[in-house]
This record gives C-alpha cells, structure tokens and sequence, in this order.
C-alpha cells in the first residue's frame, strides 16, 4: 500500500530534518539568558568586584577604548596575585599550623590561582617553569552575540549605562552568568526609550 | 561545560492528531499541517543553546592598544620605489588596511591602487620562507658561510662579483651596499628599472652634468605638455605627481563651493601613441605615432629658439603647425611651464630638457639642484652587466629585489644562465627564483625595518606593522652579514641614522627625540636643501641633436597598466581583478589596436593575434581601442608572471563555471621579451614586424558594458535617448558665467511618487565628486574593496557581470578620431533619499536610515534582488556564491567591523557606515560633537588627488554641504527624481578658445 509508505516515508524525512537542525549549530539567537557555564578557574566576580569592590574598569580596561570591554589577560590577574596566593583564611591557618609544629610557615597556593600560575609558566613560588610556555586561559564566553551584531561598549559607557543594566549584578555573581536576553527586541527597548540612541539599523549591523 | 540538549521528540504515528487519519485524500490541509509540525520540530531543535565559544585574552598587562582598538603606524609603501607616506590601519596586532599619511608632503596622504593592495601581499601564504640552495632549505647561517666563502673565493681569483637591484634609495642600504663594495673590490653594484627612466637621468648627465631625475612641482606648472608621460598613471611617481597636478586646476572662482578655489587651471596637452590615463584627463589630447611624437618634440624646441631668439642650435628645419601652436602656448607661460617626455631615449628627453631650459622652467616647475631619488636605475650600466654575463665574466650574480628573468629582453634573461652562481633575495617566487642557484627570502614592506629618500634630503623611515611572518632578511641585513657585521636590522638602520643623519638633520635634538619624531611622522627633512642652487645648463649636450625618427612602421608599444605596473604585483587577486581604468579590461593583457587598423586587419575584440617583433612572438587576444595612433599595437606588461597560475581555484565551483586560468597557466601573457635595447636603453617602443590573426577567440572579462547607465533605445522617451550622466563645461566659459556653462538640460519638472516622510535626523551623509579632479586611477575600488572586505570573485564572474566592486569608475570617451579623450565617473550607491530599491524589498532589508543612509541589513536579506533590478545608478551588487579566499592567510586582512557576505545576500556602498560609527563612538567618549572632517570614507581617504569629500549636509558651513551648493554640483540622472545625496561636482576642461564640449 502506497499511502502508510508515503506517510512513514515524510515522517521520517521530518524527523531527519529536525535531527539535523537539532544536532547542527544553528540555534536561534537571544536564547542564552541564564548561561552560567563551568570556568576552567573558578573566578568570584562577588569575591572581587562585590566584595573587594575593585572596578570593573580595573579588568575590563578596554572599554573606553574598543568596542569590545576584553578579558583582563593573565599577567593583569598577576599584579595582585603574585602577592595574593590563597585567602587570609587559609594563610592564618598554615601559620598557626606553622607555630604549632615549630616551622616556619609555607607559602600557601589555592588550587585555582595554582592553575593561573601554571598558564603562566610559573611554579608556586613563581619562579618560571623550565619548558613552559605562557598559555592563554581559556575561558568559557558567556555574552555572546551573533556574528552579524556590532556591538560597541563605547558609546554605553559614554551614555552613562551601567554595567549591571546589562550584565546583571555582577557584584553577586560567583560564577559569571548571562543576566539579560541580549536579544535585539531587548535591545531595542532601551534604544527607543532613551534619548539619543539610534535605532537605526547600521548602529549595530555593519 | 554546557550540553547541546536535544529536545527534539519523534512523533509517533499512532498517537500524533497532527496526522490526518485518511491519507489517500491528501488534502492542502493535511500537508499544511505535516509541515507545520516539521518547522514546529525544528524549531524546537534549534531551541537550545548555541555551540561553546572560547574566549582568549592575549598577553601583555594592559598597556599598548587594547583588543579591537585600531591603532595607525607611519610608514612607507613598498609598491614601487616610491615611497609614499603610509598609516597602517592595525587591529589587534596586524595591519589591515593602508592610507596614505597626509603628513608626507609629496604623496599628500594618496596611495594607489597597488599601494592599497600590498596588504594582501603581506599574507601570501606562498612567499618565499627559507633560504635554500635548490630544492634544499638552508639556515641563515649556513647560506651565510656559503656566500662568503664564494665571495672570498671570487676575491682571490678576482673575478667579477655583481649586486644587481631596483632603485635603492634608502640612506642605510646605500651605506651597507658601499661597505659591501668596499670590501670586496672586485663587486659591482648595477641598479636598474623594470619600468626605466633611465633616459631622463642620462640626459640630465649630458645637460645639467648631474645624473639625476628632476623633481616635478606640477602645481605652479600653468601649462604642460607631455609627450607620452603617462605621469598620472603609471610615470615615476604618479601619486605625488596626481597629487600636484589637481592642485594646480582649481577652476572655481574664490567663494563658490569649496571657497578654495582661485580660478586658476593649468592648460594640459597630452600627445601620446595610446590612450593612457593622463591623456584621458589631457584638455587636448593628440594621438600620434612614436616617430612623430619625437618629431613634433624637436620642432618645438625649433619653434621655442624662434620665439626667444636663441641661435638655432638644433638647425634648421620644418616647424608643423601642431609644435607652433604648442610652443606659442608654452612660450606665454615661460617659467610656469613644464614639457615632459616619457620615451626612454637620451636624444629626446635632452630636447626636452632644452625645451624647459628655453621656457626657464629649471628651478620653477622642476628642480634638478633637489633631484628626485625616486628612479635611479641606469640602463646602459644594466646593458654591460648583460654583455659581460654573456661572455660568462661574472662568477657571482646577487639579485635584489627585481626580477631580471621576467622583465628583461629576451637576451639578457638568457645571460643570467651564464654566471657562476646566481643567488636571489626576493620575497616570493619570481622567475629569477627559478633560475637560482641560492635563495635568501626577503621580508614585505610591512614587516621590516627600512628608509628612503625619495627626494633628495627628504628621509622616510618603514617600521614594521606586525612581526614578520617569514624568516626573511632585508638587504641592508644580508650585505652587512656578508661583510661581517652581524647587527640587527634595527641596530644598522639607527646605527646610520645616528652617525649621518642625526648630526645633519636634528638641529641638537637628542638622538631618540629625533628618531622617534622621524618615526612617528614617518618623516623627516633637511632643512638645508630647501634653496638648493640650480646646476646650469650644457649647450654643448645639444651637438648630438637626434637623428630624426621618421615613422618608421608599425610600432609595438609595450606600456605598464595603473593596476599592475611591471608585474611586481601579479600575485595580488586584487590588482588583477582591478578593471583597467582605460579599456576596462580585467585579468588579462591584450593587444590594443586603432579602430582602423582593426578594420584593416579584419580584427574584433577577443580575436587571438600572434605579434611578431624582432624573431620573437606571443600571442594574445585583440582588443580595438579608440583614441590609439594608427600605427601603434600597445600590449601591456607586467603579465603572464610565474605563479599567477594559483588563481586557477579561485572562481566559484558550479556547473557552469570556468577557471580564471587553466593550471599550469598563466594569467596573460609576458610581453617583456619583446623589449629591446636600443643605444644601452631599454626601448618600449620597437618594431613591430608582424601581426596575424590566429583562429580562435578569447572572452575578454571587460567591465565596460557592465552596469551601464544608457537607456535601452526602445525603451527611452523621445528626446532622452542620450542621458547627461558626466557634466563638462571649458573653463573659459564656466570662469565667465559659472551659472550658465553648466545649464543642464530641459528636463519636466520631476513627479513625486514618494512622500515627503523622513524624519530629520541629527545628521544627513552626503558625499561630494569633483570629476575635475578625479583622474580615473582606481585607488579607490582598491581602497573601497580593502575595507569593505568586498570578495574578488574571478574571470568567469567577471565575464558574467558578477565583479563584486562597490566603487566603479566609469569611463566616458569624448572628442573625434585623433583627438579622441576621455573622463572617468566613480560610481557607487547615491544613498537616494527616495529611493526606489527601499520601496521594492519585500523584507524591509533595505531601509532608510535617520541619517540618510540606505541600510542593506544583511542578515533580513533573502536575495530577491528586486533591489538591484530597480537601482537606477546598478550600485547594488549580489553575492551568487560565497567567495571563500583559497589561501586563507589572508582572512587576515579582512575588516574585523564589516561583515563577511553569504550566498544570496545583495550587498553595496555603505558610506563606510563602520567608519561614521567608529567616528561617533570616539567622540561619544571624549565627550564631543563630530568634527567636519572627522569621518573620511576608505575611498575619499585614498584619493590622490583628494576628488571626495564625506560629511554631513544638515551643517550649511561643512565642505560637502558648501560644495554641493556650488555651481558646478549636479546630481546623477536627477530627472528620475530620486534625490540622491551623492553631489557631482561637473568635469572643467581648459580649453583653447573656448569652445564647448560636452562628454558623455
């Protein structure tokens, strides 16, 4: 019978089309709102900029610059933390270690500012590994915009539009996560209310 | 680490009421249904996250450019000797656009279209990589040791050792080459030009007794005549030369328009075999035969000794009407003249220089006291190297930077073969490579250390744009190793900048105040130079008058094209996909020949001819080409270069689709062989013996019919047959009535389809043409496509109308038989403000913005190209295929602000919209308004003869406001009514007697 094959037949046709899409990388913009993906170091945003309240701009230094706020390379993590290797915390516990065993007290290295030293090349006491060569950390991006979208931090921060109106509060985040929608509708929104901003479409789409 | 989920459900037939029961009755229902669950699964399979980026910080601790912050170093173009000032645009550690330094007083911020291309010879994955002996890749020290031994070796039998080069003016490297020969004695440095002005210089030995090339001020020049020159396209230095030139034709009256004008224009005549560039911008324009040229060339001088009453030196003889005139012409501008000659013979460029002499144009309009540096080659040096390989006299043959095998005559490419050994430093694989015993690759322009004194006492300096890429060495490097001196490239450029140029030029600045300064202008100047003393002039160098050139037959013109010169640049797909300014030719070199001769010969466009010239023949496609002398075939050079075959993959793969060269092939044909020397000079101009149709033909990828803006006669009313498109009027005529000269046509008052419905934005961009200073030399579609990433999409594309340029020049021809002119048309979007391509687009993916702009948001487009079918000017362009670079090095270059099209996207000029964001996000920042001028277009930025102008139109005070409001401005077929914001400012001709002329 011709009829059950024919429908058996488009079924799967379909269901090969919406596998293909599934398992292909096209997804639909504007749906990566609460992204909160592991780091390869577990960086306290709340640690740092909530409760140590350094700048944003201290990290993010780029961003009167370029159109893009960057990520802080590792030798800038380097001019606090080659002083910084672990917290007050566990540097009180290894001296009172220290005078309990009648010893002078070691340096105490966190396992993740451990593995920003070995991206550097660097050993606990960072003198440099023989051999290694600085690498990159590769962090996980989280704002992410379709390749179509010319975002520009520039003119936000000339405009006064704070960090958090887009970022979320960063200050109380342990690990970084996708506050907004980062959609274009989302976008516009702002765009439309506030005086000033264009909404045309070369602003963003070059 | 985020998973992909994969929410996708498989239906299930049983229990799916999406599914109609009854299949046998397959209604329109049932199979909207089923298709409305297939987007409703896809869609959920698209519903989840997209794929896990990475994001990478680079080194260094925040000091320096920060990433995506473009940040621009002073340097110096290497396309040809040159040096014209450049800033190299650089993002995140690489450079990836050039403009010209309008810092640097001789190119006056131009560059030129291979100038602009040598940002995608930067990141040719091909050059060379390694120094090798053959096949065999060696260490620098190795190739070291084994050069010196040889030169040792040479030393002791003292036999020959010759340093072959192009020009080098760079101060170091003339120091290292003179240790060089200091230490080995029995070395000879020999410089010569693929594209010689050798003449010129050795004529100056004869009448000034100093072996230089003049430097030329064209701007207090107020009439030029010259004889073959082609000094706005391809003549020495036609950038600075352009640059010059416009400046002396200012024809508005002071206050109209730009406000800059003095109504001053210099009077150019252009007598020439070949329609190049300069004659199409000549105000007359004559085509003559070779020999007639060097006969009207010594008549004029005859007729200058009349009218000053000089003694005939040149005795006796006719005076035609045609140098009668000139000299006229030239005598009442004595002073403020300027006769150039661009044939490479001695005899004549000495008439022309007495002609200057007789004129007192020495010191005024050209300087031999602060000679030029920009060509030193000498031809009869180059003509003895060649004898004395042919009698296998040299045991050591160092070629620099040029590529003798290629652009040599025939004879002295089979010389070469006859040294000892051959050892090349060149940077990518030449045919003098291939001929090579040893190989020492050298670095590109953008990533070494250099200098250069293009005039005398005026020093460049080239700083490196991005760590080199190759284990390349300079020259400066390779000498000094060779003579034991190991220092870095850096160290012996400062080293000599310390010791010679500081104590001469710093006026007690510190050594590092002064070279920093040098390095961050890009230049530098001695001071002292400025009031140099005119060597005078030999009258005894005029008893070897030229022994009249009577026409002697048909000649064969051999002549550099704007886009490609002597073939240096025959790797760059840009510069081969450049449409030539003048025949519109892309890809390939060609046989020009006169509409008569054509006739004549029974010939067409594309038939295959066999040229024949003193027992050696090639064969290219013909192509008729007004405003040429009858007896002149013109062939270009810089063709048929090794390694060209690498464009064979670079069309798009389909059906139909055809290579742009078959592999192993070669795009064009050499010509050089066919050179000759003639009295030690290389001639361009020789013999031609034969020229025989062959059977077949060939497409020639012309662009010219491509985009026209003519009507279909069928379909044109009554009387508007003939568009208005380039507006001309004489200068005598627009000086007398500016409103008058350029009354354009009667047209009906346009209708108004469109309401007047555009808010009025902040700002309004607008763009203004002089098409009395554009020049037609294309540096601009090579700026335009640099920036814009616009994808060079290969000869089969071409020849279907798929060149993908933003920015064409059109070429509109004017004038009769030898008279025949021509005027050049830059066209892009007009960015209508009622604009028909907006009002077409089912997908609203062309829109209008507040600012003016017609917006192609690339992203909504769906690649109906309802668009282009309705663009009246044919700006748009549509993307068949992705055009994806074969070498992919050069994704390098690509604007990290523009987005890279896909298939089936229509796409076009934009203003630079990424430059009129780039421009307001930094005044965003420092808090201020935008500046009139702070926004230049790539194209405008190019221009070397500064033809456009960018900006804002709401302001009445800025210079495109104030230019479109002056009485030369038009817009493009205005009749249609769609108010464009592009402004054309009409092409001013000085004409004698005042006569009218319109182009077009």
């Amino acid at each position: 019978m011709p009829q059950p094959l024919a429908i058996f037949g488009l079924t799967t046709l379909l269901l090969g089309v919406c596998v293909v899409f599934a398992t292909a990388d096209l997804r639909l913009p504007g749906n990566d709102q609460g992204y909160e993906p592991d780091q390869p170091i577990a960086f306290s945003h709340r640690l740092h900029s909530g409760e140590l309240e350094i700048d944003c701009e201290y990290c993010h230094y780029g961003v009167r610059k370029s159109r893009h706020a960057g990520i802080p390379p590792a030798n800038l993590c380097m001019n606090c933390h080659r002083l910084v290797s672990s917290s007050f915390d566990a540097v009180l516990e290894e001296e009172a270690r220290a005078l309990a065993e009648e010893r002078d007290p070691q340096r105490v290295v966190s396992p993740e500012l451990a593995i920003l030293y070995a991206a550097l090349g660097l050993d606990s006491e960072l003198a440099p590994l023989p051999g290694a060569v600085p690498r990159p950390i590769e962090w996980v991006r989280v704002h992410s915009l379709p390749d179509f979208v010319y975002f520009d931090h520039r003119p936000h921060v000339a405009a006064d539009v704070t960090c958090e109106s887009c970022h979320g509060l960063v200050q109380g985040m342990e690990r970084m996560r996708q506050a907004e929608a980062l959609s274009m509708g989302w976008c516009l929104e702002c765009h439309r209310e506030s005086d000033g901003a264009s909404t045309d479409c070369v602003t963003c789409h070059l | 680490m985020e998973t992909n989920a994969q929410s996708t459900r498989a239906p299930r037939r049983d229990r799916d009421p999406l599914l109609p029961g009854e299949w046998s009755d397959p209604s329109r229902r049932a199979f909207l249904r089923l298709a409305g669950f297939g987007l409703a699964g896809t869609l959920l399979g698209g519903c989840s996250r997209g794929p896990v980026q990475q994001a990478l910080a680079g080194e260094g601790s925040g000091a320096g450019p920060v990433p995506g912050e473009a940040y621009w170093l002073a340097t110096t173009c290497h396309g040809c000797p040159s040096a014209c000032g450049v800033l190299a645009k650089c993002r995140d550690g690489r450079p990836i656009k050039l403009e010209g330094n309008p810092a640097q007083p001789l190119s006056r911020g131009g560059l030129c279209a291979v100038g602009q291309g040598q940002v995608l010879s930067l990141y040719d994955a091909q050059r060379l990589t390694d120094p090798r002996r053959g096949d065999q890749a060696l260490a620098w020290e190795a190739l070291d040791r084994e050069v010196r031994g040889r030169l040792e070796a040479a030393r002791t039998r003292g036999t020959a050792v010759r340093l072959l080069t192009g020009t080098v003016h760079g101060p170091s490297t003339r120091a290292a080459i003179a240790r060089f020969l200091g230490t080995y004695r029995n070395a000879r440095h020999v410089a010569y030009d693929a594209l010689s002005v050798s003449a010129l210089l050795d004529a100056h030995r004869r009448t000034h007794g100093v072996r230089a090339l003049p430097s030329y001020r064209l701007e207090r020049a107020q009439v030029v005549v010259s004889f073959d020159a082609d000094f706005l396209g391809t003549w020495v230095s036609p950038v600075s030369l352009s640059a010059g030139y416009s400046a002396g034709r200012r024809p508005d009256p002071p206050g109209a328009g730009d406000g800059g004008g003095d109504a001053r224009m210099s009077h150019h005549v252009q007598l020439e075999s070949r329609l190049s560039l300069t004659g199409c911008a000549a105000d007359r324009r004559v085509a003559l035969d070779p020999g007639a040229l060097a006969s009207t060339l010594v008549e004029l001088c005859r007729a200058l000794e009349e009218l000053q009453g000089a003694p005939p030196r040149l005795g006796e003889g006719e005076v035609g009407e045609l140098a009668r005139g000139l000299a006229a012409r030239l005598w009442q501008a004595r002073g403020e003249s300027l006769v150039l000659a661009g044939i490479n013979d001695v005899d004549l460029q000495v008439q022309a220089a007495y002609a200057n002499q007789l004129l007192g144009n020495y010191g005024h309009t050209l300087s031999i006291g602060r000679p030029s540096l920009e060509r030193c080659g000498n031809d009869p040096a180059l003509f003895g190297l060649g004898q004395e390989l042919g009698a296998g006299r040299v045991d050591l043959l160092i070629v620099s930077g040029v590529n003798p095998a290629y652009d040599l005559p025939a004879d002295f490419v089979a010389a070469i073969e006859r040294a000892g050994t051959v050892l090349v430093h060149a940077g990518e694989e030449t045919e003098t490579v291939e001929r090579a015993h040893l190989v020492a690759p050298a670095p590109h322009g953008l990533e070494c250390w250099d200098d250069g004194e293009p005039e005398t006492g005026r020093f460049v300096l080239t700083q490196p744009t991005i760590p080199s890429l190759r284990r390349a060495r300079t020259l400066r490097r390779l000498l000094s190793a060779w003579t034991g001196d190991g220092r870095s490239d850096l160290e012996l450029l400062r080293a000599h900048w310390r010791e010679v140029l500081h104590p001469r030029l710093a006026g007690g600045e510190p050594f590092q105040a002064f070279f920093d300064r040098a390095l961050h202008d890009g230049q530098v100047e001695d001071p002292a130079l400025e009031g140099a003393a005119e060597p005078s002039f030999r009258f005894q160098a005029l008893r070897h008058p030229g022994a009249p050139r009577e026409a002697a037959g048909p000649t064969l013109v051999l002549y550099p094209k704007v886009g490609l010169l002597d073939g240096g640049s025959a790797h760059n797909p840009l510069l081969q996909e450049l449409p030539d300014p003048v025949t519109k030719v892309t890809w390939d070199n060609y046989a020009c020949l006169s509409e008569a001769r054509a006739r004549e010969l029974e010939l067409e466009s594309g038939d295959l001819v066999r040229i024949e010239s003193a027992g050696r023949a090639i064969e290219v496609p013909a192509l008729v080409q007004r405003g040429q002398a009858d007896g002149v075939v013109a062939v270009a050079l810089g063709y048929g270069r090794r390694g060209t075959d690498r464009f064979a993959g670079l069309a798009p793969r389909w059906l139909e689709g055809e290579p742009t060269v078959r592999a192993g092939e070669t795009v064009g044909v050499n010509a050089a062989p066919l050179l000759a020397f003639t009295g030690g000079h290389l001639r361009y101009e020789v013999p031609l013996e034969r020229i025989q149709k062959l059977g077949p033909r060939v497409e020639l990828a012309l662009t010219q019919e491509h985009q026209s803006l003519e009507l279909p006669p069928d379909l044109a009313p009554a009387g508007g047959e003939r568009r208005e498109v380039l507006r001309s009027a004489s200068f005598s005529h627009y000086r007398a009535d500016p409103e008058g000269a350029l009354e354009a046509g009667h047209h009906p008052p346009p209708a108004e389809l469109w309401r007047e419905d555009h808010e009025p934005g902040r700002h309004r961009w607008g763009m203004c043409v002089d098409l009395s200073r554009c020049t037609g030399c294309s540096a601009c579609v090579i700026g335009c496509q640099v920036e814009n990433n616009v994808p060079v999409v290969g000869r089969d594309e071409v020849c279907r109308h798929r060149e993908m340029h933003w920015l064409r020049v059109d070429r509109y021809f004017s004038g009769e038989r030898k008279e025949v002119g021509a005027a050049h048309q830059p066209l892009f979007c007009q960015q209508c403000d009622h604009a028909p391509c907006e009002a077409v687009c089912p997908v609203l993916a062309t829109v209008h913005s507040s600012e003016g702009l017609n917006q192609q948001v690339y992203n909504r487009c769906v690649g109906t190209r309802y668009c282009a079918n309705t663009c009246p000017y044919k700006a748009r362009r549509f993307n068949w295929f992705d055009y994806p670079r074969e070498d992919t090095l050069q994704n390098h270059s690509l604007n990290p602000d523009v987005t890279v099209r896909s298939r089936g996207v229509m796409e076009k000029c934009t203003f630079c919209a990424q430059r009129i964001q780039e421009a307001k996000s930094r005044a965003a920042v420092r808090g201020e308004e935008l500046a009139d001028g702070a926004i230049l277009t790539a194209c405008q930025q190019s221009c070397p003869t500064q033809a456009i102008v960018f900006g804002d139109l709401t302001d009445p005070e800025s210079r495109v406001s104030r230019l479109s409001a002056g009485p030369r401005s038009y817009h493009l077929l205005a009749e249609l009514n769609v108010q464009p914001s592009v402004a054309y400012l009409a092409r001013i001709r000085n004409l004698e007697g005042g006569e009218q002329t319109r182009d077009g």
